[in-house]
């Protein structure tokens, strides 16, 4: 009798127990996609790391909530309500958000974060953030371009004239002047990144001073190169996103920042249990964190010898050999307006 | 023992007077409770074809607002600049100008503040005071442009102030971008000393003394307005400025003097984004607090007590809706869109009232002509 009620006791005790490890498995992991302020629908940056998420909920299961902050003084309040939501994961991006979530993460030392995007510093002993080298990318861009051009003029329209911007300009410059030191390469910045119809008169305007093929570093602004090249047949180069789609035979190429594989993989890590905070994950040609886009829509206008040029110099850069001038690394009075803004790589 | 006559008769009439009062009162508060009310009954509505449980989404963007201290503590923080633009535009709205230009007021006071904070320095008090100046300063003088217009000129102020509005934010946005920006990936201008720093109560938000200034604010102005002699010319002349102008008030001045108190309250928005939020001026940085006044001093009926709750109904729905957001798939725009199904409930309602009334006086006027007619 004795017995019997004790084997029933244990066989309930398995059950019980049973039935917790099913509901512990069955526990999907929780992940906050927290925006920066231009929100989903942008075609581009939160897009592109929307689609990332999307990758994750059906490799690994995971569930998400997207927040959309609406201006930069929502974020440290956001940051520090998600922390209370038990989400097991939150991902920020952009560089307005590195000291909200430095606070909060010192606040919440046990939730795990992760900044996209950023720069070289750790940001919090429970933060992993990432760094896209998308000077790389542009070095290739820039490669193409000169061994592309019929006038011996490319051209480059940024955003703004800030240093973020600085850096594509940087590798850009360098891949052009390694291919052709004789590349003239004009700089300029339409001074807004939402505004097509600046974008499109600033590439007039260097399309009138030879330049024939003009790379794109302006968000929303870039549709307005793009317009531009349609209108002159010349040629754009998209950044960001792949953008050749946009008018098929005039988009030589997009820089991509492959900004989606950059929190796939940091989902990745959480689910396999290796996230360790504090660490900065580098996102270059060699983990192809970038890269320039290749399609039907731009099928033919990049010539096979040019392609198998630029994939020696992936390599190159893959192995070490070649190291792309990162902007911020430079030496003061490297770079001003209007002058070369470091040697050619020849010299 | 005995009252006199006169005394009882007195008491009378101010019971007349205090019921009038009271239904005002009911009035006021009743029509705008509907209209939140239905609002919400439309949105869960529009939840329950999104195929989200309403009562659970409403649960947590109520309990997202209020419950803990974190949670209330940003939903003041929400409702902070909203009680500054809302006493503004009903400040203005109850002196018959209609001041739609609050946003582009609160930025250059904003930008005023961020330079004062940075450039001078100052004991804290002092310096806090003159950023403040500064700002509400430059506020009405940004005001002071519809302002002029439209008391000379007889210039509609609604379209000077909207086009007004984009000038200010690419006027400011220019100044933070180039002439006055900090080094750094950011455009925003240097960050202001610590004595120009307005006292942040929490970690978790960035809620600072600017609210209490606001609430301070919100007293004074219902003093002003109730028991002045220039609230009641600044309402007589927005409740009927013919008459007011047979009474012997300058209308003139009177709107001039509207627009540049409604232009400063808005500055001090600026100031305390700027000061207590921000602690420097960024581009841009407003997602909109000037137009959310609007539909604060609609609801408030543009009474200062009516703009506390009306902001704070705004600012909870604000900051309920972002932990809404984490726990739900419902987004955050169903809250931009209860707030605009709000405003358009109030303002059919504004729209009905006043057919009525004209109707009203239309009748009257055919029965006095055929009245007229007889006679002749």
């Amino acid at each position: 009798m004795n017995t019997r009620r004790l084997a029933l006791v244990v066989l309930l005790v398995l059950v019980a127990m049973l039935a917790i490890t099913g509901v512990g498995a069955a526990k999907a992991i929780r992940v906050a996609m927290v925006t920066s302020e231009s929100g989903l629908g942008d075609r581009s940056f939160n897009d592109m790391m929307h689609q990332g998420f999307q990758r994750a909920e059906k490799d690994f299961g995971i569930k998400f909530n997207v927040i959309q902050p609406k201006s930069i003084s929502e974020f440290k309040s956001t940051l520090a309500r998600a922390s209370e939501q038990g989400f097991d994961l939150i991902i920020g991006s952009s560089f307005d958000m590195i000291d909200p979530m430095k606070e909060v993460a010192r606040m919440y030392p046990k939730q795990k974060f992760a900044l996209i995007d950023v720069g070289p510093d750790p940001i919090a002993s429970n933060v992993v953030s990432t760094v896209t080298k998308d000077w790389e990318g542009s070095f290739l861009v820039g490669a193409i371009a000169a061994r592309t051009t019929k006038t011996g003029t490319i051209g480059f329209v940024g955003g703004k004239d800030i240093p973020i911007i600085h850096r594509f300009f940087i590798g850009y410059y360098y891949g052009a002047k390694m291919i052709n030191p004789d590349v003239k390469v004009l700089e300029s910045y339409s001074g807004t990144f939402t505004d097509p119809a600046t974008g499109k008169e600033y590439t007039l305007a260097l399309i009138n001073r030879g330049s024939d093929i003009n790379f794109a570093v302006a968000g929303a602004t870039s549709a307005g190169v793009i317009d531009a090249a349609k209108q002159t047949k010349t040629f754009a180069i998209g950044v960001d996103s792949n953008q050749n789609y946009l008018a098929p035979g005039f988009v030589l190429t997009s820089m991509m920042k492959r900004i989606d594989n950059q929190a796939y993989d940091i989902i990745k890590l959480v689910v396999d249990g290796k996230f360790k905070g504090g660490t900065v994950l580098t996102y270059g040609l060699k983990e192809k964190g970038v890269d320039y886009a290749m399609d039907k829509y731009n099928k033919g206008l990049i010539s096979d010898s040019t392609l198998k040029l630029v994939e020696e110099l992936r390599e190159k850069v893959i192995a070490g050999k070649i190291v792309v001038p990162n902007y911020f690394e430079l030496k003061p009075g490297q770079k001003t307006m209007g002058q070369p803004p470091i040697d050619s790589p020849l010299n | 023992m005995a009252r006199s006559r006169a005394q009882l008769s007195d008491i009378g009439e101010s019971r007349v007077a205090w019921a009038g009062h009271l239904r005002h009162l009911a009035m006021g508060i009743l029509k705008p409770s509907a209209a939140v009310g239905l609002a919400l009954l439309i949105g869960a509505g529009v939840i329950w074809a999104m195929g989200e449980d309403p009562i659970f989404a409403y649960q947590t963007l109520f309990n997202g607002a209020f419950k803990g201290a974190g949670n209330f503590v940003a939903t003041l923080q929400y409702t902070t600049p909203l009680l500054f633009t809302g006493l503004a535009v009903s400040f203005a709205f109850r002196a018959g100008v209609a001041n739609i230009g609050v946003e582009g007021q609160m930025l250059f006071g904003a930008l005023a503040a961020g330079i004062v904070g940075y450039t001078i320095s100052a004991p804290h008090f002092l310096h806090v005071a003159l950023a403040m100046i500064a700002a509400a300063v430059a506020g009405a003088v940004w005001a002071f442009i519809p302002a002029i217009l439209r008391a000379r000129l007889g210039v509609n102020e609604l379209v000077v102030c909207l086009m007004l509005n984009p000038i200010a934010l690419l006027l400011t946005g220019y100044f933070s971008s180039y002439p006055l920006k900090a080094p750094g990936p950011t455009n925003k201008t240097y960050d202001i000393l610590a004595s120009a720093q307005l006292q942040q109560f929490t970690n978790s938000a960035q809620l600072n003394t600017g609210f209490i200034l606001a609430l301070v604010l919100l007293a004074v102005f219902w003093v002003i307005e109730n028991r002045t002699g220039k609230g009641y010319e600044w309402k007589l002349v927005g409740q009927n400025p013919l008459f007011a102008r047979y009474g012997g008030i300058g209308v003139q001045k009177s709107i001039i003097g509207a627009f540049l108190v409604s232009g400063m309250v808005a500055g001090l928005a600026g100031a305390e984004q700027v000061l207590g939020v921000y602690r420097a001026f960024y581009n841009g940085f407003s997602p909109g607090y000037g137009f959310d006044g609007i539909a604060v001093a609609m609801l408030a009926k543009n009474s200062p007590i009516g703009v506390a709750f009306a902001a704070l109904l705004l600012g909870a729905l604000n900051s309920g809706g972002i932990v809404m957001q984490m726990m739900t798939s419902v987004t955050r725009d169903l809250v931009k869109m209860l707030e605009a199904v709000i405003i358009l409930l109030l303002a059919a309602d504004f729209a009905i009232t006043s057919f009525k009334a004209r109707r009203k006086v239309a009748k009257a006027g055919t029965a006095g002509k055929s009245i007229g007619g007889g006679q002749a």
